[in-house]
């Protein structure tokens, strides 16, 4: 049985559709990555699943279910009771994410107390322990120190610490190294890759960096504009990308518009995906990334193309890409 | 802590001064002749002009603000001359009628007006945030005199539930011996339980009046400054980790929603400085504001003067209050050292 299973899930915000359709399963011990553009319903994805979409938001599922328990047939207090104990969330900005008032040390301290740690002097032991794990230099001192006082990188430790301190068994990580700059990044992903294995955690990596990915994920969902376009196993999908968003993504990639122009001696603009990610009011009809897409037909302005069995795992494409880099034919005749 | 808080007292006095020289030279030119007034008027050119001399006001204004600093070093603020005593036993004995009336509105206005701001904040477009919405708007529109007739004419004169709104206690109560001045702390520590329920009884309507005036620019603020908490990060992160809605919503988001309250209770408090004048004298109220319209009407110098000095070192010290509340409050804004 998967450590989350999720069937078939929408969110939407009045008549804006955030995610439609999306189906993920997370096993333990495995990183999923989730990779997307901004506004590509990445992050509400991720929040759907904790429970923390408010109204007017309106969150529906075939099923959504954690350790084969349905999250959505759950009491809001018993769905409040998984939060920060089996399933943890960080997020991407660790300077604005922790609470500016109270001492690190006490919000660490609270999620302990909330789910049951109730000895103090225990819960005091727990924090310091935690900060020593994720690589909190004096940590009995950092305890005391507000948010304020600590760096983003320390305040992400503080927040990973914080998020594992009940031991999860699931860990949603939205982008948390986004907003910290390239030194620390690399600590903070090696960090939780760290924690991942130690503890066997299923981890959701939310980014939009595929670089990142390529490093740590067993697999990746590409989302564009609420769905899912592809799923693939990182090395399937960074070699043979089959959808033409997820090439033009990997196409985007410095690194490798770098090595490419050495080989061609091309110089000029990086490559880049032209327009931007649908908003509320000019979802195209058919396929939703065929305005921006270089393949697209008649067929694909006309027919919004079903998420299908093909490339390396499952495609959202009429055509999907071939080895070769070229669409392939079309899949009008494989059954719904 | 010790020498920041000394310091940040230390920056109280420049105000002080400025104030002192202010209202010293506003009183001067004030129409009116305090001398003419005093005498009466049947008295002679010469009576006048001898009364003139006794008060000082032959002098010219250097002299005088000399002379009225030089009283004021020693703790005299001049007397009367409608009362014929001294201004400072005027205002010891009238502060406590209108302390105990603001800080009772004040003290109500807080009570509704916080937990109707947070809930309106949590519950956004339900009713509670229209009736959010009407409070604070019939708050700002209606001037507190008119509440203050409205409320006499519905609760007195119509309903007959309130006493007569003719001062701090009914004339067939006993006040007890005073003791801090604030009789309804008086009145527990002689435990004269009867005279308390009549003092809160006339106590009730002018509060009242007062709250309604206050509850209006709290409830807003509360409002919008817990909306904007509520949708900030840390509060995100409070829910994910598992917390009670009710311990998110007042454990974590209204501590930090508070600093803009903090700030708008100091302005109510000094808004309600000023509304307390009308309040008294549509109460009958004998507090100070009553106390100091009277004697500007009389062109009294020294109780206005008296006054404004007052309430100047009553706003100085709030504002210290509320700058030390910041610190215990926002770890952000405690001055290290």
């Amino acid at each position: 049985m998967a450590l989350l299973e999720i069937r078939d899930l929408s969110v939407r915000f009045g008549r804006f559709q955030a995610v439609s359709g999306v189906d993920m399963t997370v096993e333990a011990g495995e990183i999923v990555g989730v990779v997307g553009e901004s506004g590509s319903g990445k992050s509400v994805t991720s929040l759907a699943v904790m429970g923390l979409i408010d109204a007017p938001g309106k969150v529906t599922a075939k099923s959504m279910a954690f350790d084969g328990r349905d999250l959505l047939a759950l009491s809001a207090k018993a769905r409040r009771r998984l939060l920060g104990r089996d399933i943890a969330m960080i997020f991407q900005e660790p300077m604005t994410s922790l609470n500016p008032s109270y001492t690190v040390g006490f919000q660490i301290e609270e999620v302990l107390a909330i789910h049951g740690l109730k000895d103090r002097r225990k819960r005091r032991e727990r924090a310091v322990e935690l900060l020593e794990m994720v690589g909190i230099p004096d940590a009995g001192r950092r305890l005391s120190s507000f948010p304020h006082q600590l760096s983003g990188g320390m305040n992400q430790r503080v927040m990973i610490a914080m998020s594992v301190a009940l031991d999860p068994r699931l860990l949603i990580a939205d982008e948390p190294t986004t907003a910290l700059d390239v030194t620390i990044q690399a600590q903070i992903l090696r960090l939780l890759v760290d924690l991942q294995r130690q503890k066997g955690m299923g981890l959701v990596f939310i980014t939009h960096d595929l670089g990142v990915l390529a490093e740590i994920a067993d697999r990746v969902i590409v989302m564009y504009a609420g769905e899912v376009v592809e799923m693939a196993t990182t090395a399937d999908l960074f070699a043979r990308p089959a959808h033409p968003y997820t090439a033009a993504l990997l196409n985007a990639l410095p690194d490798r518009a770098v090595v490419e122009a050495k080989v061609t001696g091309w110089r000029g603009r990086l490559p880049a995906i032209p327009g931007v990610v649908p908003g509320p009011f000019d979802r195209p009809a058919g396929c939703l990334l065929q305005p921006r897409c270089a393949f697209a037909d008649e067929r694909c302005v006309a027919v919004h193309p079903d998420l299908l069995p093909g490339g390396n795992g499952a495609v959202r494409c009429h055509r999907p890409l071939m080895p070769d880099g070229q669409p392939g034919p079309d899949r009008m005749e494989v059954p719904a | 802590m010790l020498s920041s808080f000394l310091r940040r007292l230390a920056t109280a006095i420049p105000s002080l001064i400025g104030v002192i020289i202010v209202t010293f030279l506003l009183t001067r030119v004030l129409p009116g002749d305090t001398a003419a007034y005093f005498a009466g008027p049947a008295a002679t050119p010469e009576a006048i002009e001898e009364i003139r001399v006794k008060l000082g006001l032959d002098k010219s204004i250097p002299e005088q603000f000399v002379d009225y600093v030089g009283a004021l070093v020693q703790g005299d603020l001049g007397s009367s001359l409608t009362t014929g005593q001294p201004v400072i036993q005027d205002i010891i004995d009238r502060l406590p009628a209108s302390a105990e009336l603001t800080l009772f509105g004040l003290f109500i206005a807080i009570a509704v007006a916080v937990p109707l701001g947070i809930l309106a904040a949590v519950r956004q477009g339900s009713w509670i945030d229209h009736l959010c919405r009407i409070v604070a708007t019939a708050g700002v529109s209606l001037p507190v005199f008119f509440t203050g007739l409205l409320l006499v004419y519905v609760f007195y004169y119509i309903l007959g539930w309130a006493p007569a709104p003719l001062g701090r206690l009914d004339v067939f109560a006993f006040p007890p011996d005073p003791i801090t001045g604030f009789l309804l702390i008086d009145c527990v520590l002689v435990g004269d339980w009867e005279t308390l329920g009549s003092a809160l009884a006339q106590l009730a309507v002018p509060s009242a009046t007062l709250a309604i005036f206050a509850l209006a620019p709290i409830t807003r603020i509360t409002r919008a400054s817990m909306l904007s908490v509520l949708s900030s990060e840390f509060v995100r992160t409070a829910r994910a980790s598992g917390l009670s809605p009710f311990k998110v919503i007042v454990g974590y988001a209204f501590r930090n929603a508070m600093l803009p309250v903090i700030t708008t209770l100091g302005m109510v408090f000094s808004f309600l400085l000023g509304a307390n004048v009308l309040v008294e004298k549509v109460f009958a109220w004998p507090g100070i504001g009553s106390y100091a319209v009277e004697a500007l009407i009389a062109s009294d110098y020294a109780p206005v003067q008296g006054f404004v000095l007052a309430m100047a070192i009553m706003y100085v010290v709030l504002n210290l209050l509320i700058d030390l509340l910041y610190g215990v409050i926002d770890p952000r804004v405690r001055i290290e050292g």
